[in-house]
C-alpha cells in the first residue's frame, strides 16, 4: 500500500466514506423533552433533602463525640475536630464536580 | 427566528417550544460532532451523549452570554461533553471485531473477493491509525473524511479558523502517513543513508 502524502487523501476518502454513517433516531427530541420533565419532577428539592439529612446526622455524631470526649476525658478535641472536617473531605469533591458541571 | 433571540425568549418565558426549536435546529450537527469524537461503531453511546449535551444546555442556558455566538458555545459544550465521556469510558474500541460484525450484516459479495478483503484490511489499518491520532486531529479527520463535513462547517463546529482546520488536517495526514508506514513495515521507512548502502 502506498502511503505517500498524495495518496493518503485518496486512501482516507476511500476507507472512510464507505463506512456506515450513524443516524439520529426520529424520536430524539421527544426523549430529550421527556428526560427534562423527569429531571424537573425530581427537582432541586431532592438534593436539599439529602443535604439536610446529612447535616442532621453529622451534627448528631459531632455532639456524641463531644459528649464521649468529655465523659472519658481522653481525646477531647481530636475526635470532634476530625468529625468537623469530615464533611469537607466527603462533600468537597462532589460539590466541586457539581459546580464544574 | 435567530438563535440568540430564541435563547433570550426561552430564558425570559421558559417556553418549552423555544427549547424544542433549538434542539431541532442543532440535533443533527451536534450528533455528528459527538460521533466524530467518539468514533465509528458507537452509535448508541453517541445518541446518549447527545441527549446529555441538550440536558446540559437546558440547565446551563442562563450562563450563555449574548456577546458570544450561540452555535459556537453549543458546539464547545458538545465537544467537551463527548470528550469527557470518551475519557471516562476509556474507549478502546476493538475496531477489528466491531468492523467485522458490522460488515457481516452489510456484506456485499458481488465484487472480487480478493479486492474486498484487501479493502477491508486497509480500512481496519486506517481506522486503527486514526484512533492513535491526538484528539483534535482525530475529530477533524472523522468529520471531514467519514461524515463528509465541509471544512468551513468543521471550522464552525470546532470554533477554529478555516486555515487552522486545513493545517490540522495536513498535520493529521502527516502523522497518519508515519503511523501507516510503521504498521506496514514494522519499523517505518528506512533512512536515506541506509537505503544507499543496502
Amino acid at each position: 500500500m502506498k502511503t505517500d502524502e498524495k495518496y493518503l487523501d485518496l486512501i482516507l476518502k476511500k476507507s472512510l466514506s464507505g463506512m456506515p454513517r450513524p443516524e439520529l433516531s426520529p424520536d430524539f427530541l421527544a426523549s430529550v423533552v421527556q428526560k427534562i420533565s423527569q429531571q424537573q419532577k425530581s427537582g432541586p428539592g431532592s438534593g436539599w433533602k439529602t443535604l439536610v439529612q446529612m447535616a442532621f446526622y453529622w451534627t448528631a455524631m459531632l455532639l456524641c463525640s463531644l459528649g464521649l470526649g468529655y465523659a472519658t476525658k481522653v481525646n477531647q478535641t481530636f475526635l470532634p475536630a476530625v468529625l468537623a472536617i469530615s464533611p469537607l473531605v466527603f462533600l468537597g469533591p462532589a460539590l466541586f464536580r457539581r459546580i464544574l458541571n | 427566528m435567530e438563535d440568540e433571540k430564541l435563547v433570550a425568549w426561552f430564558l425570559e418565558t421558559g417556553d418549552q417550544a423555544a427549547f424544542s426549536q433549538i434542539v431541532e435546529r442543532y440535533q443533527k450537527k451536534v450528533f455528528r460532532l459527538v460521533c466524530s469524537v467518539l468514533g465509528p461503531f458507537s452509535e448508541a453511546s453517541a445518541e446518549e451523549v447527545c441527549q446529555e449535551v441538550f440536558l446540559k444546555l437546558y440547565r446551563k442556558m442562563k450562563l450563555f452570554s449574548s456577546r458570544s455566538n450561540f452555535s459556537t458555545w453549543l458546539y464547545r459544550l458538545a465537544y467537551n461533553t463527548a470528550l469527557d465521556w470518551r475519557r471516562q469510558n476509556r474507549i478502546r474500541i476493538s475496531l477489528t471485531s466491531s468492523y467485522n460484525d458490522k460488515q457481516d450484516d452489510q456484506a456485499d459479495y458481488s465484487g472480487d473477493p480478493l479486492n474486498t478483503l484487501l479493502d477491508e484490511e486497509r480500512r481496519i489499518l486506517v481506522l486503527q491509525a486514526i484512533e492513535e491520532l491526538p484528539e483534535i486531529y482525530r475529530t477533524i479527520t472523522y468529520l471531514h473524511y467519514w461524515l463528509d463535513t465541509p471544512l468551513e462547517e468543521v471550522a464552525g463546529q470546532l470554533g477554529l479558523p478555516e486555515g487552522t482546520v486545513k493545517s490540522y488536517l495536513f498535520r493529521s495526514r502527516e502523522i497518519l502517513r508515519k503511523l501507516l508506514e510503521k504498521k506496514l513495515t514494522g519499523t517505518g521507512r528506512p533512512e536515506k543513508g541506509k537505503e544507499k548502502t543496502q
